[in-house]
């Protein structure tokens, strides 16, 4: 059957409608305007701010970024480095244009287990907020040329993450039992379950213990149930300091099998310590504020601070951080402690709890322990001991983590042990590693059973 | 008679250790739900036997503060021992003792920086 000419007039029609409306979409997708006539007559719908950035992508693809890693990203070894690599890289991902990464841990010689989950969780937010635009970014990048570092990456890290198999190296840039050597552990929780805490310190603890087991050790059931209570005392620390029950900790543990070395981290995002304790609810930032005025008449510290960041440090933000954070760390300190006679009137003393017991169980000499928390970093490796002086009326003992020679709060800590940080970090980790002195372990197998 | 409390009907599954203070303030809520408050079991004739199964692995200080801290101060150690009696594993036991010390501890903030 024939077409008739009017109906040929009307595919023509309709035709051209659908040519120019083609056209008029490719403009705006390339970033060109159109009378919103125009957009009706045509039904284009509002753009999407990123149909722009999707159709380059699609066509031309996105451009690579190299991120290089530090040679030494670890807070406890390197941290004004460390610190500023966060801070450039977090700049750089929150940029309103995407790019795919080309990370770069060719020169990275050491990779602390806190600071492999910040930039992991780096990567992963900046994939996911591309993704959820429906802009894929690609993730590529080079390995080690120190094994330990490719092992952890495998096992731990962002390659384990983005589900990178071990086949794409050589065998000569890991160690086939990779996944043996570098045995790991994470779990999270927030304060909504109260419960959670416990779950994943037990799930922490076992975990160190099974790594020790392939070793043919076994922890004492002394020390188990002691590593438990201190690591739901910091993660307790952790969900109260941040201030919003959504909040989530993230408890992390890391075994060496060659070294023995227990690596572990508690990392959580909300107030911080400073915060927590300079805020006007809190029951200790009268006293805290006194002890500071005392600290910082003695010009030393700052004056060293100074020289350390120049004239910047003299504006920059709440420089009295670290030394209220040595303070909070003391036995009996708390924002939250409340006079005698009322319900948490106890407070304080988990995180020196924590600190004490560690001490007590590492083997001499291995223990590299860190609290960041805002603008303050503080080293602990126990040059400085843990003391205990008769406090109060009643000559309670307590105890005392000064950071100097003194061994008072009353004069400066050691500018090495206690940091400022020009850069903030959101939230509180503490995090370390240490090896389990025998005195703590069984032999439990005998070889080949 | 002394009063019974078997932990274990409150326990949350999975739980193998009783961990943190807000936990610990969680339980003494949910015991005086049951008909078991501690704040008036401190007060009571009888002794309260607290039955913690052998599950549980370990109780933390937090928890057992979350949870006796005012019945400590207000009864004293010998008080607090002669008053509650609490069956454990030998761990959990022997943890006890400093825990209590723990609650009595008084120093004010100012007295422990010395400010």
């Amino acid at each position: 059957m024939m077409a008739t000419p009017r109906l040929l007039r009307k595919i023509e029609r309709k035709r051209f409608f659908r040519r120019i409306r083609s056209r008029l979409k490719r403009r705006l997708r390339r970033g060109g305007r159109l009378r919103a006539a125009a957009k009706t007559k045509y039904r284009l719908k509002p753009v999407d701010p990123y149909d722009r950035i999707r159709f380059r992508a699609h066509h031309k693809g996105l451009e690579f970024r190299i991120v290089k890693i530090l040679e030494n990203l670890s807070y406890f070894e390197n941290p004004f480095e460390t610190s500023v690599f966060f801070e450039s890289l977090q700049v750089a991902l929150s940029k309103t244009t995407p790019f795919n990464l080309d990370i770069s841990h060719k020169t990275t010689k050491r990779l602390g287990l806190a600071e492999s989950f910040l930039f992991d969780q780096l990567i992963k937010q900046h994939k996911a907020r591309w993704d959820a635009r429906r802009i894929p970014v690609g993730v590529k990048g080079t390995i080690s040329d120190v094994k330990d570092v490719n092992n952890f990456l495998l096992s731990f890290g962002l390659l384990k993450e983005l589900g990178i198999p071990p086949a794409k190296f050589a065998a000569t840039h890991l160690d086939p039992d990779y996944e043996k050597k570098f045995v790991t552990h994470k779990s999270q929780g927030s304060s909504q379950q109260s419960t959670q805490k416990g779950i994943a310190s037990v799930a922490l603890i076992e975990y160190f213990d099974n790594c020790l087991r392939v070793n043919g050790f076994q922890m004492i059931p002394k020390a188990k149930g002691d590593l438990i209570n201190a690591m739901g005392e910091i993660i307790g620390n952790a969900e109260e300091h941040s201030g919003n029950p959504n909040n989530e900790w993230h408890a992390l543990g890391c075994y060496n099998k060659d070294t023995h070395r227990c690596d572990f981290a508690i990392i959580n995002y909300g107030r911080t310590i400073f915060e927590t304790l300079s805020d006007k609810q809190s029951t200790a930032v009268d006293v805290v504020k006194d002890i500071e005025t005392v600290l910082l008449a003695q010009k030393e510290w700052y004056e060293k601070l100074t020289k350390l960041f120049g004239d910047k440090f003299k504006f920059a933000p709440h420089q009295e951080e670290p030394l209220w954070n040595v303070m909070a760390l003391q036995d009996g300190i708390s924002s939250k402690r409340t006079a005698g006679g009322a319900v948490g009137n106890t407070r304080g003393q988990g995180l020196m709890d924590f600190l004490g017991f560690i001490d007590g169980i590492k083997t001499e000499g291995t223990a590299e322990l860190f609290l960041l928390s805002g603008h303050s970093l503080i080293k602990i490796d126990y040059e400085y001991p843990i003391a205990k002086h008769a406090v109060g009326p009643n000559k309670e003992m307590r105890r005392f983590l000064a950071f100097n020679k003194q061994g008072d709060l009353h004069y400066l800590p050691d500018n090495e042990k206690v940091i400022y940080l020009r850069q903030k970090f959101p939230g509180t980790i503490l995090a370390g590693s240490f090896n389990i002195d025998q005195l703590y372990l069984t032999k439990k197998f005998a070889k080949g059973t | 008679m002394p009063t019974t409390i078997e932990l274990s009907r409150f326990l949350a599954s999975n739980e193998k250790a009783l961990v943190g203070r807000d936990n610990g303030e969680s339980y003494k809520k949910k015991l005086a739900a049951a008909g078991y408050d501690i704040d008036v079991l401190e007060k009571a004739a009888d002794k309260t036997v607290l039955i913690i199964p052998a599950e549980i692995l370990t109780m933390n200080k937090s928890f057992f503060l979350g949870l006796f801290e005012l019945a400590v101060q207000h009864l004293g150690a010998a008080g607090f021992s002669q008053k509650f009696e609490i069956r454990a594993s030998d761990y959990i036991v022997e943890k006890i003792p400093d825990y209590v010390q723990a609650a009595l501890l008084r120093a004010s903030q100012r007295d422990i920086l010395g400010a």
